[in-house]
């Protein structure tokens, strides 16, 4: 098998397991559990009296922003983690100062668009 | 935690905002952290009621408590009186005339309490409606005040019984089972008798009373004005009196049974059953209902006191305290 | 792991690398490991809920669950019996499979977690090279979880409570990556055990008393995991005086209980990072990562079950710190968790991680400025406080002439 893989066997070996067991587990409960549903019980939960409208209403836009945001944020992120586990390795080859100002200049451009939408008002909640 | 910053501008008044921000979440961490970690060192300060308490449950009772509500069921006539001078209404009676038997006797359902509503403001030693001894006593066995929610208390602390066998189970069931239901009492059948007796006696007038007696509920208590059932019985008996509704107890079968008596005093016959008033289904229900012969049934329906039909398990378990009465302490109920 | 069975086929007197049936018995192995380590979590989880209880229950004058075994320790069993034999039920009006899938979801990305995540100095199920990142990446399936489950609920407030939770988890992903890029930076690997070899078993040769910025950074991961685990004071997904429960709102029985199994197992996952990442993880004081590494027979067995027992030490005291901060503080507001993250973590977060890089260069430059900024870092942030804080809970409980007491009343 391929080395470059074999660290990921478990990852698959447990994904399963885990959704075997977990699904194992939700069987038994159904055998052992009662059933006796009728239409209350059945209904979705709202203080007691029926429910009135779509769940599914217009939410805030800021949720919408903030969605944008963590990928703006988040995607940029990952591109350091390279750099970030390979910082050494430059120290090593002398190339330290070089690789700072790299990733400076990176994370200079994502702290400007971080002062940019602080500035806008996109993080204001209140 | 956060505050929010006020303004987004980057002067100087702003990041020192920020920075005491910062400086202010850190401080009520620490502060709050400190205290929720002392409280964890510390004794919990509650009891662990009922088995981890340092005294038994029943000496936790201060002596001077005063919320005691206390029903002796033994003595309790079920006259309702407490019920009429209660003024908020806490307690809660419902009664049966009749055990099944022909007798007007009153029988207690349900006594209850209202905990709720309960005020525990008037002094329970000043009693809210007078005692009078039941008749053919001139004491009375009242217990001292207390003394069953003590004896309850007690058998809290007690182990608890061990479970019934399958067999006692059975057999208590089977008792309940056999046993007829009592059943309500008929009052125009049972006015028409005592009318019927009445015409008898017509001159002799304690006999008289002693049947106009009969109609009432009979638990003396006083709401008729007179002092007890006899007073109130030699008064109608006399021609004194000739209002019928004055027992309250009795109520409106009372009060039914007693016109029917002075109308056919009056008339000098008994009346007929009228239909309105004795529909033919009751008439056939009496017999089935009142099937055990009065003379046998009345006796013991006289003398017994009526059954407490929700015996707290607590007075079963304890035995009741000698009967003492107390000559100076015969005042209150409760 | 692999190392480990790839010895033992070499003690049956085979070659691990020709072997017909080497892959047989590492799959073997590993759903074995796999097994355990699903019990493991779901254990904990459950011994957590007890745990939980009690610390709350003692911080609040109480005494808490102390009847079913020894100090009430099998409470969890009861609980887990009788959620067991609970009603399984689906709302008519929600998605059915989607209602029924999405406690998997979670279960199956917090179990996830458990494959890169070391427990002593040999036991890690798969030292990958990606670890951090792997975990990362899989914590993220909790995110799906929770925005299925309410969706599919098809009620308002699983849904307000899961785009709630959904907001506040890939908000705090952000600072909580920049945190844990600093202990990478530091040990150029993205391994769990390559970082924590990286450290050493004393604390201040642990990357939390690094230099200010990892100490910074500590905290600012802790805060993020206490986020994205939907631990109080950032249990707004949950909060019970607004949206009922939440996103589990409709959930019931065995179902509901993975939600929370998660959540406490969760606990284990977020203190396990945290001691890794910065407090030297397994590493055992005096006793270097190669001396452990060449060490064999029942020394090294006895050394393998020390390491383990210092790597559980120090994320049961995390465990413990994030129960006690759920009894400490009150549920932040919508605005202010947003506030906090993005006004506050990111920044500092992004600004730790400029510090400490720049840093590298010049302890490169003179080592003896690393070795000392350790020391201070050590005492002045470490001990210090450490000191005056317990001074501070010992002045709180003998002022009120209150004393103390832990021993009584169980």
């Amino acid at each position: 098998m391929d080395s470059y893989l074999t660290p990921y066997i478990p990852v698959l070996i447990l994904l399963l397991l885990a959704g075997v067991m977990c699904a194992a587990i939700s069987v038994l409960a159904g055998y052992l559990g009662p059933k006796r549903i009728f239409g209350v019980k059945e209904s979705a939960f709202e203080c007691g009296s029926p429910t009135t409208g779509e769940p599914n209403a217009r939410h805030s836009v800021k949720f919408y922003l903030v969605a944008l945001l963590f990928i703006v944020f988040d995607v940029e992120s990952v591109f350091i983690y390279p750099w970030g586990s390979l910082l050494r390795d430059f120290h090593a080859e002398g190339l330290g100062w070089f690789a700072y100002l790299e990733m400076l200049s990176f994370m200079g451009t994502l702290a400007l668009g971080l002062v940019y939408v602080w500035r806008k008002g996109a993080l204001e909640w209140s | 935690m956060a505050e929010n910053v006020t303004t987004q501008r980057q002067t100087p008044g702003a990041i020192g905002a920020y920075v005491k921000n910062v400086r202010d979440t850190a401080k009520s961490f620490w502060e709050g952290m400190s205290v929720t970690l002392s409280y964890m060192f510390r004794k919990p300060i509650t009891t662990q009621y009922p088995d981890r308490v340092p005294v038994p449950v029943r000496d936790t009772i201060p002596p001077r408590y005063r919320g005691f509500l206390e029903v002796d069921m033994d003595i309790c006539t079920a006259c309702q009186a407490c019920e009429r001078a209660c003024p908020i209404a806490v307690i809660n009676i419902d009664i049966l005339k009749g055990d099944g038997k022909i007798t007007p006797k009153l029988r207690m359902e349900r006594f209850d309490i209202d905990i709720g509503k309960l005020r525990f403001v008037p002094d329970p030693l000043v009693p809210a409606v007078p005692y009078k001894p039941p008749k053919g006593s001139d004491a009375f066995p009242r217990r001292a005040l207390g003394e069953i929610t003590r004896a309850l208390i007690a058998a809290w602390d007690a182990p608890p019984p061990p479970f019934p066998s399958k067999e006692q189970l059975e057999g208590d069931s089977g008792a309940a089972h056999g046993k007829p239901k009592p059943a309500g009492l008929d009052p125009t059948a049972m006015g028409r008798q005592l009318a019927a007796k009445a015409l008898q006696v017509k001159e002799d007038k304690p006999k008289l009373a002693k049947v106009f007696e009969e109609a009432m509920a009979g638990t003396d208590c006083g709401d008729c004005g007179y002092a007890d059932c006899k007073g109130y019985s030699e008064g109608l008996a006399s021609g004194k009196d000739f209002s019928p509704e004055k027992c309250a107890p009795g109520g409106a079968d009372s009060k039914a049974m007693l016109e029917t008596i002075l109308v056919s005093l009056k008339s000098g016959k008994v009346p007929e059953a009228p239909a309105a008033e004795a529909p033919p289904p009751a008439e056939t229900k009496a017999p089935a209902a009142e099937a055990p012969p009065p003379a046998e049934a009345k006796a013991p329906a006289a003398e017994a006191p009526p059954p407490a039909e929700v015996p707290a398990p607590g007075t079963d378990a304890e035995a009741p305290p000698p009967a003492t009465p107390e000559p100076g302490d015969r005042g209150p109920l409760r | 792991m692999q190392g480990w069975i790839d010895s033992l086929i070499r003690g049956w007197g085979q070659d691990p690398a020709t072997w017909p049936w080497t892959q047989i018995v590492y799959v073997a192995f590993m759903g074995l490991f796999a097994f355990i380590v699903i019990n493991f979590a779901a254990i904990t989880a459950g011994i957590f809920s007890w745990a939980e209880r009690r610390v709350a229950a003692r911080m609040q004058s109480r005494v808490g669950p102390n009847r079913v075994g020894p100090g009430g320790f099998l409470q969890w069993v009861a609980d887990a019996v009788k959620l067991l034999t609970k009603e399984d039920l689906v709302p008519a009006e929600a998605d059915n499979f989607l209602f029924r899938i999405a406690p998997y979801f979670m279960m199956v990305g917090f179990a996830c977690v458990f494959v890169a995540l070391p427990f002593s100095h040999r036991l890690v199920i798969a030292d990958m090279n990606i670890g951090i990142f792997f975990i990362l990446a899989v914590t993220a399936l909790i995110v799906v979880g929770i925005i299925m489950s309410g969706w599919s609920s098809n009620s308002k407030w699983s849904l307000f409570g899961a785009i709630r939770s959904a907001a506040q988890i890939i908000s705090y992903e952000i600072p909580a990556g920049m945190a844990l890029m600093i202990p990478v930076l530091l040990a150029g690997t993205l391994s769990t055990q390559g970082i924590i070899r990286a450290q050493g078993g004393w604390p201040w040769q642990w990357f939390v008393f690094d230099n200010p910025a990892t100490f910074a950074a500590f905290f600012i991961y802790f805060i993020s995991a206490l986020a994205e685990g939907n631990r109080t004071p950032f249990d707004l997904p949950e909060a019970e005086s607004e949206l009922v429960s939440g996103y589990n709102t409709e959930y019931s029985g065995m179902r509901f209980s993975y939600f929370f199994l998660v959540e406490w197992g969760n606990m284990w996952v977020m203190s396990a990072l945290a001691s890794t990442m910065f407090l030297g993880g397994w590493q055992i004081p005096g006793v270097s990562a190669a001396q452990l590494d060449a060490m064999t027979g029942g020394r090294a067995v006895a050394f393998e079950l020390l390491s383990l027992a210092i790597f559980a030490g120090k994320t049961l005291f995390w465990v413990f710190v994030v129960m006690w901060l759920r009894w400490t503080l009150p549920r932040i507001r919508v605005d202010q968790m947003m506030n906090m993250c993005w006004k506050y973590l990111v920044p500092v977060s992004f600004a730790a991680v400029i510090f400490v890089a720049g840093w590298m260069l010049v302890v490169r430059a003179a080592p003896a400025v690393g070795t000392v900024t350790h020391w201070i870092m050590f005492l002045a942030a470490g001990v210090l406080p450490a000191a005056f804080f317990i001074n501070r809970v010992a002045r709180n409980i003998h002022d009120t002439g209150d004393k103390f007491d832990f021993t009584s009343n169980w």
